[in-house]
Parts: C-alpha cells; sequence; structure tokens
C-alpha cells in the first residue's frame, strides 16, 4: 500500500521522481538562454555577418564580372565596327589608289603621245625645211647653170650690131629718164 | 677748163664703132664730164657701163644677166 502511494507521488512529480528540481531546471534553462544568446552574439552574429560581407563580396565580384563582360562585349562590338569602318576605309583608299594610278598612267600615255607626236612634227617640220632647202639650192644650181650658160650663149652669139643697139638703147633710155 | 670737169670711165665689151662711140661722149659731156676714157672689157657680154663720179650708169648685158638671176 505504502508504495502504491509513493508511485502515486511519484507521478504527480516526475522531475523530483528522476532526482531533479524545478530550481536546478530553471536554472539550466536561464543558461541555455544565455548559452544561446552568447552563442548568437559571439558566434552566429559575426559568422552571419561574415556569411554577408562575404556574399556582398561574390556579389560585387560577380557585378564587376558582369560589367567586365559588357565592357569586353562592347570592346567587341567596337572593335568589329571598327575593323568594318577599317576594311570600308582601306577600301576606299584602295579605290582612290587605283584611280589615281589610272589617271597617272592615262597622263604618261599622253604626255607619250603628245611627246611622240611632237618628235614627229618637229622630224617634219625639218624635213620640209630640209626639203625647201634641197629645193632652193637645185633652184639655185638650176639658176646658176642657166645663166652661165646664157652668158656663154650670149657672149658667143651677141653681134657687133646688136652690142651697138644694145648701147644706143641704154644711152636713150638714160637721157629721157634724165629729162623726165 | 676741161681739168676741173670730171672725167667719165666707159666700159664696153668691144668697140662698137665711133658713131656709137660719139653718141657716148655727147651723152657724158651732158653730164658735165670733161673727158672719156674708154675701157673693153668682154666680161660684161655687151651693152655699156658709164662711171661718172659716183654715179653708174649700166647698161651691160652681165648685169642684165644678174638682175634675171636675182628674180629668178
Amino acid at each position: 500500500m505504502i508504495n502504491f502511494i509513493e508511485n502515486q507521488v511519484l507521478a504527480a512529480n516526475p522531475f523530483e521522481a528522476l532526482g531533479l528540481e524545478w530550481q536546478s531546471i530553471v536554472l539550466h534553462l536561464i543558461a541555455l538562454v544565455i548559452l544561446t544568446v552568447g552563442l548568437y552574439l559571439l558566434l552566429f552574429k559575426p559568422v552571419k555577418r561574415m556569411v554577408k560581407e562575404r556574399q556582398e563580396k561574390i556579389r560585387k565580384i560577380e557585378q564587376e564580372n558582369a560589367e567586365l563582360n559588357a565592357e569586353v562585349k562592347q570592346m567587341k562590338e567596337s572593335g568589329e565596327v571598327m575593323l568594318a569602318n577599317a576594311k570600308k576605309e582601306a577600301a576606299v583608299i584602295h579605290e582612290n589608289a587605283v584611280k589615281v594610278a589610272n589617271q597617272k598612267a592615262d597622263d604618261i600615255v599622253a604626255d607619250a603621245r603628245r611627246q611622240a607626236k611632237g618628235m614627229l612634227d618637229r622630224t617634219e617640220r625639218e624635213l620640209e625645211e630640209e626639203r625647201g632647202n634641197l629645193q632652193a639650192d637645185i633652184e639655185k644650181q638650176i639658176t646658176d647653170v642657166s645663166v652661165a650658160v646664157a652668158r656663154k650663149i650670149l657672149a658667143r652669139d651677141i653681134t657687133p650690131e646688136d652690142d651697138k643697139k644694145l648701147i644706143e638703147d641704154s644711152l636713150a633710155r638714160w637721157s629721157k629718164e634724165n629729162n623726165e | 677748163m676741161n681739168e676741173q670737169r670730171p672725167a667719165a670711165q666707159v666700159v664696153l665689151a668691144r668697140n662698137p664703132g665711133p658713131d656709137t662711140m660719139r653718141k657716148i661722149k655727147q651723152f657724158a659731156e651732158s653730164r658735165g664730164c670733161g673727158r672719156v676714157n674708154f675701157e673693153i672689157d668682154p666680161g660684161i657680154i655687151g651693152g655699156v657701163v658709164i662711171y661718172i663720179g659716183d654715179t653708174v650708169y649700166d647698161g651691160s648685158v652681165k648685169s642684165r644677166l644678174e638682175h634675171i638671176k636675182g628674180s629668178l
């Protein structure tokens, strides 16, 4: 019977049955709270802050990475544009160079033709001049020969009567000119 | 008197005879000449050349040929 009562008492206060007192439990709870708060303040918070900082750092790195990627992309696009522009400019320069070269070639050909024409004209002039000189020389020789032949014929064929007539005609002409 | 008047120099290809020589003298005298010197030069071919001072009367065949030559 006594055991039964004791069992009833034990059932009414199980802590006591386990050998624990409520003060001890409260103290343990308080210690647990203090430990929890201490851990929160001394360990969890710094760790949380460190994790947050790490996350922030990672976010910054990612942002920088994204910015760098964007910058690289922009530079790549800019480079492509510059390359396209450079190609266009090179094409224009090449086209202009071809034009200039063609123009120079045309000028050289035209100059050569002009010089050739000048040489041809000069040669024709010289030939014409030479032909004229030759013709004049031939005419002079013909004249000289003709006059020499005429002189010989006249010297041989003029009679004294012809000579007398020539003299008297000359005297008459000079007298007439003097009177006029 | 004749010494003061200029002399005429007459060049002929041959002797033209006295009549023509007289006409030449008359011509020279009409130009104020006191005397006339005759000279034979077959080189003038025919005709006459008369020098009176600085004046030359050239009626020679040679000068006519030269004139024709110049024209040609």
